[in-house]
């Protein structure tokens, strides 16, 4: 019984995976045709089976681009980094559609350390960093078994010399990995799609403004408190904003 | 023609009057007695008489330093009968180069002849600081072509290339004069071709719309002069370089009827009659000698600037705030080769976004010399707060007048740098970065075509269980490894155990092979291996020597072990049965048999679990 409900699972997301690809195909198709309100519908029809890839997320990203719809552009792009973080053409859309975000958001100068530990942190994506964990891991358990049975001496002393090294390492891969899993579930960042929103200094719609935002900005999400979301941007501003100005990548 | 006739002439009167020698008499004469510095005089000195022929060349003059021998011009003789007498001229002609100004005497030269001295009078001149009307180093006429009729001869009419120095550095200015001389008169010229000038900067010097026109008698003839072009040429690498002739052509009225070089003739022409012809002139090639640059003591920031020049350095704000442009303006005046002026030697500080400099020239081409400014305007954008400071501007060049290379030093410029607004405002307001600008103008990339791999939406590897059982697995897999490292090092160091771990399947191998002999035949072997299963399986337990091991020892032991009285009785009662059967003379049904193999099974399963 339990068998044939699994065997029903896997035949349903295998089915769910066609009906994505076959509706995404539909949505290239129009989008080579320059309909692009009918490829953003395919997209987004495409994703209602519970089913992504950054390709999907790419080629909404495009399709709402050439609506001048800049705001969801640059969320989908973003989503589709996410997913895929190294990607040329993603990151190239990105600038591009940000060239037609009208706030200009200057990054602090970072400092070397800084600078050194951010590129370690996302030199690979969530998913390598997982394997490589893993694999070192295994790896690591691997050497002790073989250490508690091998009675070849060459073998012994191979391992030996590798197990620290591996450890180490062990220990820096498994650490930023925890540091990511953990910016991957707490750090949420958002893009703005209302034309302009006012950033307010609390969270009440009667509040002072601070300073305006407009579409396309992608923000931090700090913490929420009834209908607002407190944000910051990359230079360190911070406000409050309606949860509807924006969405969460 | 006429002066054979008026040669013939002489000869024949000279028969007439005596014959008598002449005395030396020596003259010496100068082109100019005032020159400028730089420039050539000539000086000619002639011996006329009958001794003339007879005398070599004299001892030229002390010049004291204040001309310089460049070279003889050569020597002439000529005789010549006048009055019946026989003249002898013989004349020496000596080039110089005025070296220093002052007045300067020349002094007399004298002769030797038959033990009589002849001495010439001194020439007074005067030397001045140098001219702007350049001397007659070169001069020359090409042949005159006419278009039609022969009136205009070769020499009424050309065109001399005036150059104000002969020896020049490199980028130092020369001025070239093209100076018009007509004994003729011209109504009207065009230049048809411009001088070529490879291997030299031009830049022309205005003159006037109508050019100026001066009298000058030359050999005689009263010449009218005028300059008709005017250009500041900038040699551009060393060696000897070549101006090129310029062409023009010129319109000459002249007269039909007569052939007369009369001097008033071009001057008090009757435009009734006579009539204009076209007539080309070429002026001659003129040859430069440019010396490198000294190498000696050439500043290492030097970029080939020749002249005189003056340098300032200034900002239009010293107080500014972050991402607010400021100009930085540097200017360069003063003579030279204003235009190909190199960009003077600025140090920017990394702070500052920095865009090319503009530059701009303001050039004068009047009295004779090419001067002005150039102006560099270099706009900077601040980019962080605090004090800036932009290192001195220097500006080199080679001064050709004292021959010494010149650094121009700019005081330091301080600027203060205040934090401006965040956000980013990039100099012409439109609001790109650097970095964004060259993505401006591009289109978005094509979509992907293929899906990729999909997940669920919520999918995340670090709760997937594929990651999660990796994780897991290997766990169990050292633990297990433990524990079997374990067990083996006990049975490897202690016998006992391993006796006690094997004594459950030694008494089950036994079993095995008492059940083989389950068959009335074989009764009595049966019993034994049965019987040795079991005391093989306690002693094995007990770590006990199997031979000799007493029941009533076992009973103590199994009492300590708290073995449960009932089973202790059962194998007791079990080995006896056996021990019982193999020597009876009895014989037992085969169930019987079987009945006592199930049974010793289920005492050693029991006893298993119990030791």
């Amino acid at each position: 019984m339990r068998r044939m409900t699994l065997l029903v699972m896997i035949a349903v997301s295998a089915c769910m995976a066609d009906q994505t690809s076959y509706i995404f195909q539909q949505g290239v198709d129009a989008y080579q045709q320059h309909d692009f309100e009918a490829a953003v519908n395919h997209f987004e029809a495409a994703l209602q089976y519970g089913q992504a890839s950054a390709a999907v997320y790419y080629n909404l990203g495009n399709a709402y681009y050439k609506l001048d719809q800049i705001g969801k552009a640059i969320l989908n792009y973003e989503r589709a980094k996410r997913l895929q973080p190294r990607d040329d053409d993603i990151d190239f859309n990105i600038k591009i559609a940000q060239l037609r975000v009208v706030d200009k958001i200057p990054s602090p100068e970072a400092d070397f350390f800084f600078k050194f530990w951010h590129g370690m942190k996302y030199l690979l994506d969530l998913g390598e960093f997982a394997m490589l964990t893993i694999g070192l891991y295994i790896l690591l358990i691997a050497f002790i078994v073989v250490m508690l049975f091998a009675k070849n001496r060459v073998v012994l002393r191979l391992i030996r010399i590798a197990r620290l090294p591996i450890f180490l390492l062990l220990l820096v891969v498994g650490f930023i990995f925890v540091v990511r899993v953990h910016e991957d579930i707490n750090k949420k960042h958002g893009v703005i799609l209302a034309e302009k929103v006012s950033v307010l200094s609390s969270p009440s719609a009667d509040s002072t403004e601070m300073f305006a935002l407009h579409e396309g900005v992608k923000i931090q999400i700090i913490a929420q408190s009834g209908d607002f979301f407190r944000i910051r941007l990359t230079d360190g501003k911070d406000g409050w904003i309606p949860l509807a100005a924006l969405e969460i990548i | 023609m006429n002066s054979k006739i008026f040669l013939t002439l002489m000869i024949i009167l000279s028969t007439v009057f005596l014959v008598w020698a002449q005395p030396l008499t020596v003259t010496t004469t100068v082109n100019q007695t005032q020159i400028g510095v730089d420039q050539q005089l000539v000086f000619t000195i002639e011996l006329t008489g009958e001794a003339a022929q007879q005398v070599g060349q004299p001892e030229l003059p002390d010049m004291q330093g204040y001309l310089a021998f460049l070279g003889s011009g050569g020597t002439s003789q000529n005789i010549s009968f006048v009055n019946g007498k026989m003249s002898v001229s013989k004349s020496f002609s000596f080039y110089y180069l005025a070296t220093k100004e002052g007045t300067f005497t020349i002094p007399a030269i004298t002769v030797i002849h038959d033990d009589k001295e002849y001495q010439s009078q001194p020439i007074h001149i005067t030397i001045t600081k140098g001219t702007q009307t350049a001397g007659t180093q070169a001069q020359g006429a090409s042949p005159s072509t006419a278009d039609e009729g022969t009136s205009a001869e070769a020499d009424d009419l050309y065109v001399r290339t005036i150059v104000s120095k002969r020896r020049v550095y490199q980028n130092e200015p020369v001025i070239v004069t093209y100076r018009i001389y007509a004994a003729v008169r011209v109504t009207g010229y065009t230049i048809t071709k411009l001088p070529e000038t490879t291997g030299f900067w031009t830049e022309d010097i205005e003159t006037p719309q109508q050019p100026q026109v001066n009298n000058q008698v030359i050999n005689g003839v009263n010449y009218v002069t005028a300059d008709i072009k005017k250009v500041a040429i900038f040699p551009t690498s060393a060696g000897k370089k070549t101006i090129g002739p310029m062409s023009l052509q010129c319109e000459v009225k002249v007269q039909n009827t007569r052939r007369s070089r009369d001097l008033f003739d071009s001057f008090f022409d009757d435009a009734f009659f006579g009539r204009t012809i076209r007539k080309s002139i070429e002026s001659p090639a003129v040859e430069i000698d440019v010396l490198p640059l000294p190498a000696a003591g050439k500043p290492d920031d030097f970029a080939g600037a020749v002249g005189q020049y003056k340098l300032s350095a200034a900002i239009d704000k010293t107080e500014v705030e972050t991402n607010e442009a400021i100009t930085l303006k540097i200017t360069i005046s003063g003579s030279g080769n204003i235009r190909l002026l190199p960009q003077p030697n600025v140090t920017i500080p990394p702070d500052f976004e920095q865009y090319a400099p503009k530059e701009t020239e303001n050039i004068s081409r009047q009295n004779n010399v090419i001067s002005g400014s150039k102006t560099f305007e270099y706009v900077l954008v601040p980019r962080f707060p605090g004090v800036q400071k932009i290192k001195p501007v220097t500006f080199s060049y080679f001064d050709p007048r004292n021959d010494a290379y010149q650094t121009l030093t700019a005081p330091e410029i301080v600027i203060n740098v205040a934090r401006g607004t965040g956000q980013f405002v990039a100099v012409g307001g439109s609001g790109l970065s650097k970095e964004e600008v060259k993505y401006v103008g591009q289109d978005i990339r094509f979509i992907k075509l293929t899906p990729g791999i999909l997940r669920a939406i919520n999918y995340h590897i670090y709760t997937s269980a594929g990651f999660l059982s990796l994780l897991i697995l290997p766990l169990f897999v050292l633990g297990a490894a433990f524990i079997y490292k374990n067990h083996v090092a006990k049975l490897s160091v202690n016998e006992a155990y391993a006796r006690s771990r094997k004594a459950n399947s030694m008494a089950m191998k036994r079993l095995a092979k008492a059940k083989s002999l389950l068959a009335e035949t074989t009764l009595k072997e049966f019993y034994a291996e049965v019987a040795s299963a079991l005391t093989g399986f306690a002693a094995d337990k007990l770590n006990k020597p199997k031979a000799g091991l007493m029941s009533d020892e076992l009973e103590k032991e199994f009492n300590k072990k708290n073995i449960d009285s009932g089973l202790t009785k059962e194998y007791f009662d079990l080995i006896r049965m056996c021990d019982f059967q193999r020597f009876a003379p009895s014989t037992v049904a085969k169930d019987e048999m079987e009945r006592s193999y199930k049974q010793a099974r289920d005492v050693i399963i029991k006893l298993e679990k119990a030791l």
